[in-house]
């Protein structure tokens, strides 16, 4: 009797406790292991994807008002101010020139993690052709070109907002790696990883195609290359790869060829560029943007539910926009109304709407009146696209004609210059008079009109440390807000520290990386 | 050794049915003669006792009484002793004699040293306990009128941190934590144990069904639970029938809320005057819309009172069945809630159904069959549309349009009357648990049980909000959100229990259990559809970048062993060994062993001790070392992922996790020392116990930043070590005992908890700062506010100045009350004296501090107020809490109350700092109103107001002028109920009737300046941050309890 029962027990627990082991060997559920991956046509075009959707949420912004591309490159210049009323302590310390170490984009992990998408694709694309015959040689050579060209520019990006970076090259596998690596010379991530990646990028690419507008392909791949070597005051080469981007197809189909002020956007459908870049012969590369994958592309500069921390400069508002207003203004400039919405409610300029970008969407230029609340809701809203422009044809112009004015070809520099101007409806200057007599006042002309063309491209801030004009520009512009914050005259410092010209390196990527040293001229 | 849950369910089950057939073969084999004894129980004052427990000396047979006090026992010859136990009563034994009836009178015991303690996988007596255990009766809890499980815990145990956050936001709960945080990753929550079956969270539980609650603290009893058990574990008994007449209990309670007490708000003119203040000239006329044609502007509305201000009321009804025959015995309890908050619109309604069955299908056989269900259903305001809201909105701006219907947006603020009244937010979860359980008794010494229990959880929320509270009354938006959660366990075990040579006690338990969980989730949203009468949502309206679904999958397998040996009561020693495997840990890292070991000796058994015998009833000293363990991290953060996630120009994105997969993180194992004390005086009169223990988490699980240039955020890693050190007395005595029926009775019992808990280590040793406001470092305390010391505002330009070593010096005031400026610089004196040195000023990045800056404290001793001037500001754990529960009879009267404290924490009073930051349309704060620097001169206490921004004056979340001591003494229940007599009650056909009044939340006494300075943190890095929570009421109410 007993005996049974014992028995019966062992029985039991013997089967119920030997099994299997595979009882506690689960996968995941919502994610797939990564050993898995990387065995397809359709898992390389996701991985490829994968690394665009990074770039893109780190220039356009993961959510509100996180468009790094602008935090960067437009609004700490002259181009942009805060809102005061709604303004917050990150953005009061970008338009103040008092970045701190807490700045949230003073963060450069969000570019590093596309860096490491970049480098994982570069390793693993190639293997997949042994799974899928579909994945070709083709398709591993366009995959691998737009990988090293998106390293290329998100270093490019480290490298012009942070200086001195450390360089990974392929994707971290192993905790007993050495994780923590030194900051590189700029110059020699320029010299040795940049120009590398992009050079690698173009042979790789398959020349003379009809490119896609969104995607890295030969027109974009040379763009880079040019503002790459325009960094570097290497004109030289800039004209070489801007000559390269003339022999490259648009998204069009038609050669960029830039021979002449045709091979723009013409002026009547200047916003095309902007609202449809897919169409237009001047653009190179724009980021894709979609409402309903994306959800909302609520840049500053973008529509936004919220009011806004950022707005229009009031120098740049006033001297540049509101003359435009008039019935009849001289010059004209078919711009700064197609830019921002010149006219407050009820028409009064100290009410203005310096806030309202309407660069990005279709919406008309009115002549002499506000836009009507039914016109702005048509074409301003939640779900519209931003095509945001990363290179475009007279931002490669007018690079070409700085180029040229520094190489002593001011004639063809000031040909270039005045292909924009005209498309923007000012008259061209003439050669050898003013403002444009001599090579200083042309490259003047020519970082203004950049200014102008490229306002809320992301493209001054660069323009103006590139042109080494930064601090003279900034100095009275900060001089002014300092004063205008409470500070007497007396004690306005300006820009203060020129070595400020560098982001400081956020202290979350300092604490995590003990190799790491802070940009000088920023404590802590 | 390697042990596992079959491959295929159905196989399991197979066997378990194949296994239960086989157990039964013996049953049909039995045959005994038996006399039948029946007798009746009554107590000292003649009420017949229910539940007691009759055991036939040295054999397996026993029985209940019923309601009634009568019983009934077949017993082999009718010969024998029989031994009467019950909870509250001192033992009895009984020699049968040959009339076949027993009547007992019980002596109601003071000592609870014969109580029945639920340990894990069995019981044991609390004279034989080796470990730290708290434990809590259905009268100590019914007493309490408790809504919730934390309602009926708080106060009532040592070392058990009880955040309530019930009686604020309908349906709340709260949390709790068992000697201070044992892990820096997910919950500290303790594992629940409802009948020996893992619950989720001790939230769902009607506390009306609970018989009794065992609080495991320690390692030492708790590591029998391993793996889950690192913050402790608490195990619910919850009430079974008893042989006999069937027993209705009835109970009725209704109960009135009021909002405990409003928070001084600005009305109209201090709106205006705020404006006045917002604006750079604060001289000037006064500020804000004051079109007296334009009633938008020009209510004065009280937004507290519309929105919070309501009636709360809540009823509930319980109904407990329960009783037996022959073998069976069943509990059913029925609890229906209906609580309305006294926010608008805001309401919970619950039905909890719980059953019980028992089966004694043979002598040797039980079968126990536990099915709960409940359904809830509820509409909740979150607090960001309602209490920020509601001190966010100007006072002048119109609730109601002049024909009654609500306003929307006014001057860019929502209308909280408006979204409380149209917006839906509304949660239905329905869950089922059932378990199933047999118990076969091998022999008289061995008992074999096998469970199996498997839990349904489905939970919806519904969100909608219509075009009516929409900024220009044209857009809608809606959320729909289905999780579900289904889980089972199998368990089985032996328990061995045998007395040698009637000295030598041997107790064991071996057993294996395993566990699966999945959880599915789907999640879609929409917007602007067509109908505001429906909510689902339909693919022409879908938002698809909002909408998406999740799943998650997790298994534990684990052994489990443990023994204990007692001799004479004298000397007891325990060891328990325990291995679990997680599915959440790579396969070279799957398993833990956790070992504890505990001794208990009862000096006051040695002959040395007798001479204080008459004082010292029991005396007993504990030690114990244990081991537990963590694997609260992700389902498979071993292994590195790719996830389908953003989407590029047509194509959807795939890439790696941001956590990177670390195959070799593993266990956090949890080690606790604790040694204790318990003292018995005067038979039980009075009680003592003191606890003192030292809980070392080592291997935390830790989510260690990466650096970001790796392409990752983050890896788990097992790094770092946590130590709390604490220190526990409870005391329980009866300073009054009635000599009769008619005399007074009063006891008391009190508990406190010290704790300190310290970081030792971290993983590289670098301090990190969590969510901007929290610093982690070595050596520091979880919970401390990091930030800039505010010592005022500077009252002139020239008080920023400073000497040599930066002390601060005075300004001298001229005949004019103005600076003093002798040659063209101020003068200034430095205690008392003149000072004549040098003079220096400090600055912010932003500029030089000027009158109306806000004074920091200058730490690094340098020109410049920035982040190396930051330091730790106040911690937000409370240094020591206690309960004390008085229990006041006098005749059929009785009186208890509980008042609970916590001393010693901190709360950053974010809410006040948002009331007096708010955007330049917000309503202000009066304390900004009355408070604020003005004009050159002014002695206040908040910086010039235009200026907040500039110069690093708000210092945002870092600011310790909003940091407020959150030490309470609460008055947090009291009940007066009067039980009718027995002999009035059955003349109306009733058992027995009770009525009661009882008031929760009734004082408080603190200084914190926010609705109330106990909420719970969602998470154990962030304590004490207070944005804005629902605020709690003050109840009154009254109930009836009825039994027939």
């Amino acid at each position: 009797m007993k005996k049974l029962n014992y028995i019966i027990i062992i029985i039991c627990i013997v089967a119920v406790g030997s099994g299997c082991k595979k009882f506690l060997d689960l996968s995941p559920q919502s994610e797939v292991a990564q050993n898995k991956f990387y065995k397809t046509l359709y898992d390389v075009n996701a991985a490829v994807a994968g690394m665009y959707s990074g770039f893109q949420q780190q220039m356009i912004g993961e959510a509100q008002y996180k468009e790094r591309a602008l935090f960067w490159g437009d609004y700490r210049s002259d181009n942009f101010d805060r809102f005061l009323s709604y303004t917050t302590i990150t953005t009061t310390e970008v338009t103040m020139n008092a970045l701190t170490t807490d700045n949230e984009f003073s963060d450069w992990s969000g570019l590093y993690t596309v860096i490491g998408r970049a480098n994982a694709n570069i390793k693993y694309i190639p293997g997949a052709a042994a799974t899928d015959s579909r994945v070709t040689q083709a398709v591993i050579d366009k995959a691998l070109a737009e990988s090293y060209a998106m390293r290329a520019i998100s270093y490019f990006y480290i490298v012009r907002v942070w200086g001195d970076a450390p360089i990974w090259t392929t994707p971290m596998e192993s905790l007993s790696d050495s994780l923590e690596k030194p900051r590189v010379a700029a110059s020699k991530v320029i010299d040795e990883q940049i120009i590398p990646d992009l050079t690698n990028a173009y042979s790789l690419v398959t020349k003379n195609q009809t490119a896609s507008v969104w995607t890295l392909g030969e027109g974009a791949i040379c763009a880079i290359l040019a503002d790459v070597y325009m960094w570097k005051h290497d004109y030289a080469n800039a004209i070489v790869w801007i000559k390269n981007l003339f022999k490259a197809k648009g998204p069009t189909g038609a050669l960029y060829a830039g021979v002449n002020g045709t091979n723009l956007q013409p002026q009547a459908s200047w916003k095309n560029l902007f609202t449809v870049p897919n169409t237009s012969i001047e653009s190179i590369w724009s980021i894709h943007w979609d409402f309903l994958k994306n959800d909302c592309a609520c840049m500053t500069t973008s529509w936004t539910a919220n009011n806004k921390p950022i707005a229009m400069d009031i120098d740049l508002y006033n001297n540049w926009v509101m003359p435009q207003t008039v019935a009849a203004p001289a010059p004209v400039d078919i711009r700064p109304k197609q830019t921002i919405d010149p006219y407050s409610a009820s028409n009064d300029p100290t009410r203005s709407n310096r806030d309202r970008f309407i660069k990005w969407y279709a919406s008309p230029a009115n002549p002499t009146k506000a836009s009507t609340a039914t016109e702005l809701a048509t074409y301003y809203f939640k779900e519209a696209p931003v095509y945001f422009p990363m290179y475009r044809l007279a931002d490669m112009y007018l690079l070409y004609a700085e180029a040229l004015n520094a190489t002593g070809d001011p004639s063809n520099a000031l040909k270039y210059l005045n292909f924009v101007r005209v498309r923007a409806g000012l008259p061209a200057y003439v050669e050898g008079s003013a403002p444009v007599a001599d090579q200083t006042g042309l490259a003047d002309a020519i970082l203004k009109e950049r200014q102008l063309e490229l306002v809320g491209e992301g493209k001054r801030w660069f323009d103006l440390v590139r042109t080494g004009n930064l601090v003279k520009i900034m100095d009275p512009i900060l001089r002014r807000r300092q004063i205008a914050a409470g500070t007497p005259a007396g004690e306005a410092i300006g820009f203060s520290d020129p070595r400020r010209i560098l982001w400081p390196v956020n202290r979350s990527v300092l604490n995590a990386n003990k190799k790491l040293v802070q940009n000088p001229g920023y404590g802590g | 050794m390697t042990y596992c849950f079959v491959k295929k369910r159905g196989r399991t089950a197979k066997l378990l049915v194949l296994c239960s057939f086989l157990f039964m073969l013996p049953v049909l084999l039995q045959a005994q003669k038996n006399v039948p004894i029946k007798g009746t129980v009554v107590d000292e004052k003649g009420a017949p006792v229910a539940q007691v427990s009759i055991a036939l000396k040295d054999s397996d047979r026993g029985t209940m009484t019923d309601s009634s006090g009568r019983f009934s026992i077949q017993v082999p010859d009718g010969k024998g002793t029989l031994v009467f136990s019950a909870v509250g009563f001192a033992n009895a034994e009984k020699v049968l004699s040959e009339d076949h009836t027993v009547d007992v009178v019980l002596k109601q015991a003071l000592s609870d040293l014969d109580e029945i303690v639920v340990v894990g996988y069995g019981t044991q007596r609390k004279r034989d306990v080796t470990g730290a255990i708290s434990s809590i009766s259905s009268k100590q809890i019914e007493e309490r009128q408790p809504v919730n499980l934390f309602d009926a815990l708080q106060g009532q145990a040592a070392g058990v941190l009880v955040v309530n956050d019930g009686g604020g936001a309908p349906g709340a709960e709260g949390s709790i934590q068992i000697r201070g945080a044992s892990t820096l990753n997910g919950g500290n929550g303790p594992l629940y144990l409802v009948d020996g079956v893992i619950n989720p969270d001790g939230a769902r539980i009607n506390p009306m069904d609970i018989e009794r609650i065992e609080v495991l603290k320690d390692a030492a009893s708790a590591a029998i639970y391993g793996a889950r058990a690192a913050n402790g574990v608490i195990i619910i008994t919850t009430k079974k029938g008893k042989e006999g007449r069937a027993r209705i209990d009835l109970n009725y309670s209704r109960i009135f809320g009021r909002l405990a007490h409003k928070l001084p708000q600005n009305n109209s003119a201090e709106v205006r005057e705020f404006r006045r203040i917002q604006s750079a000239n604060p001289t000037g006329g006064t500020g804000g819309n004051t079109d007296s044609l334009n009633p938008g502007f020009n209510a004065d509305n009280d937004l507290q009172q519309l929105l919070l201000g309501n009636l709360g009321d809540r009823q509930q009804v319980n109904l407990g069945i329960s009783g037996g025959q022959k073998g069976l015995s069943y509990y059913t309890g029925v609890n229906y809630l209906n609580d309305k908050s006294i926010i608008l619109n805001s309401y919970i309604k619950r039905v909890q159904v719980r059953s019980n069955i028992e089966y004694q299908a043979s002598p040797r056989l039980k079968y126990v069959s536990n099915v709960s269900m409940m359904y809830q259903t509820g509409n909740e305001v979150p607090v960001a549309r309602t209490v920020v809201v509601a001190f966010d909105r100007p006072a002048f701006s119109l609730i109601y349009y002049p024909d009654g219907s609500l306003t929307s947006y006014v001057g860019s603020k929502r209308n909280p009357v408006a979204n409380a009244i149209y917006e839906t937010n509304k949660t239905d979860v329905f869950s089922i648990q059932f378990a199933n359980s047999m118990q076969y008794k091998i022999t008289k010494d061995l008992l074999f049980t096998t469970t199996f229990n498997a839990m349904l959880d489905n939970r919806q929320n519904l969100l909608f909000s219509p075009r009516y509270v929409s900024a220009n009354k044209d857009q809608n938006t809606g959320a729909n959100d289905m999780q579900k959660t289904f889980s089972w366990e199998y368990q089985s075990f032996f328990n061995y229990s045998k007395t040698f040579n009637s000295d030598h006690n041997l107790q064991a338990v071996l057993g294996v259990s395993a566990d699966k969980r999945r959880f599915d989730r789907a999640h879609s949203e929409y917007a602007n559809v067509v109908s505001e009468e429906i909510f689902i949502t339909q693919p022409s309206y879908l938002t698809a970048s909002k909408t998406y679904s999740d799943a998650d999958l997790t298994a534990g397998a684990n052994l489990f062993a443990r023994a204990n040996y007692s001799y004479k009561g004298r000397y007891t020693l325990a060891g328990i060994f325990r291995r679990d495997g997680s599915s959440r840990f790579g396969s070279e890292s799957r398993y833990g062993n956790f070992y504890s070991a505990s001794a208990g000796w009862r000096f006051s058994d040695e002959q040395f001790m007798y001479w204080a015998k008459d004082v010292l009833s029991d005396g007993r000293f504990r030690i114990g070392f244990g081991q537990v363990g963590n694997d609260r991290i992700g389902s498979n953060d071993y292994l590195n992922k790719i996830t389908f996630n953003g989407s590029y120009a047509g194509v959807g994105g795939a890439y790696t996790t941001p956590t990177f997969g670390n195959e070799t993180v593993h266990w956090e194992t949890t080690q606790q020392q604790n040694a204790g004390l318990d003292l018995t005086f005067f038979r039980g009169r009075l009680t003592f116990t003191a606890d003192y223990y030292v809980k070392t988490t080592k291997d935390l699980l830790y989510e260690k930043a990466l650096p970001g240039e790796t392409g990752f955020d983050n890896v788990k890693v097992n790094i770092g070590t946590l130590e709390n050190r604490g220190l526990e007395f409870s005391a329980k005595g009866t300073p009054v005992l009635a000599k009769n029926s008619k005399g007074i009775t009063w006891e008391i019992g009190g508990n406190i908890s010290f704790e300190k808990s310290i970081i030792k280590k971290l993983g590289d040793g670098l301090p990190f700062i969590v969510a901007n406001k929290w610093y982690i470092e070595e050596g520091g305390k979880i919970g401390n506010f990091f930030g800039w010391k505010n010592q005022g505002v500077y009252a002139w330009n020239e008080s920023n100045a400073y000497s040599d070593n930066w002390d601060r010096l005075t300004v001298v005031l001229g005949g004019d009350g103005k600076p003093l400026y002798e040659n063209g610089v101020p003068v200034y004196t430095f205690n008392g004296q003149r000072y004549t040195g040098a003079v220096h000023q400090l600055y912010d990045p932003g500029g030089k501090l000027r009158g109306g800056d806000v004074i920091w404290e200058n730490i690094n001793k340098d020109s410049l107020i920035d982040d190396r001037d930051r330091q730790i500001l106040a911690n937000a754990q409370p240094k020591f809490y206690l309960g004390i529960l008085n229990n006041l009879n006098y005749g059929q009267f009785s009186l208890s109350f509980l008042v609970n404290a916590s001393f010693g924490a901190h709360v950053y009073n974010a809410l006040l700092a948002a009331q007096s930051y708010p955007s330049n349309t917000g309503a202000g704060s009066p304390e900004m109103v009355y408070n604020v620097w003005r004009k050159q001169g002014d002695i206040a206490k908040y910086p010039y107001y235009p200026e907040f921004k500039n110069r690093g004056n708000e210092k945002k979340d870092a600011n310790s002028i909003f940091i407020e001591d959150a030490s309470f003494i609460r008055l947090s229940s009291l009940r007066l109920s009067y039980m009718f007599l027995p002999s009035l009650t059955r003349k109306i056909l009733l058992k027995g009737a009770t009525v009661y009044v009882f008031g929760t939340n009734l004082l408080t006494w603190t200084n914190y300046r926010g609705y109330d300075p106990e909420f719970s943190a969602t998470n154990v890095l962030q304590p004490g941050y207070d944005n804005g929570k629902y605020p709690k009421r003050r109840e009154y109410g009254f109930g009836i309890n009825v039994n027939f």
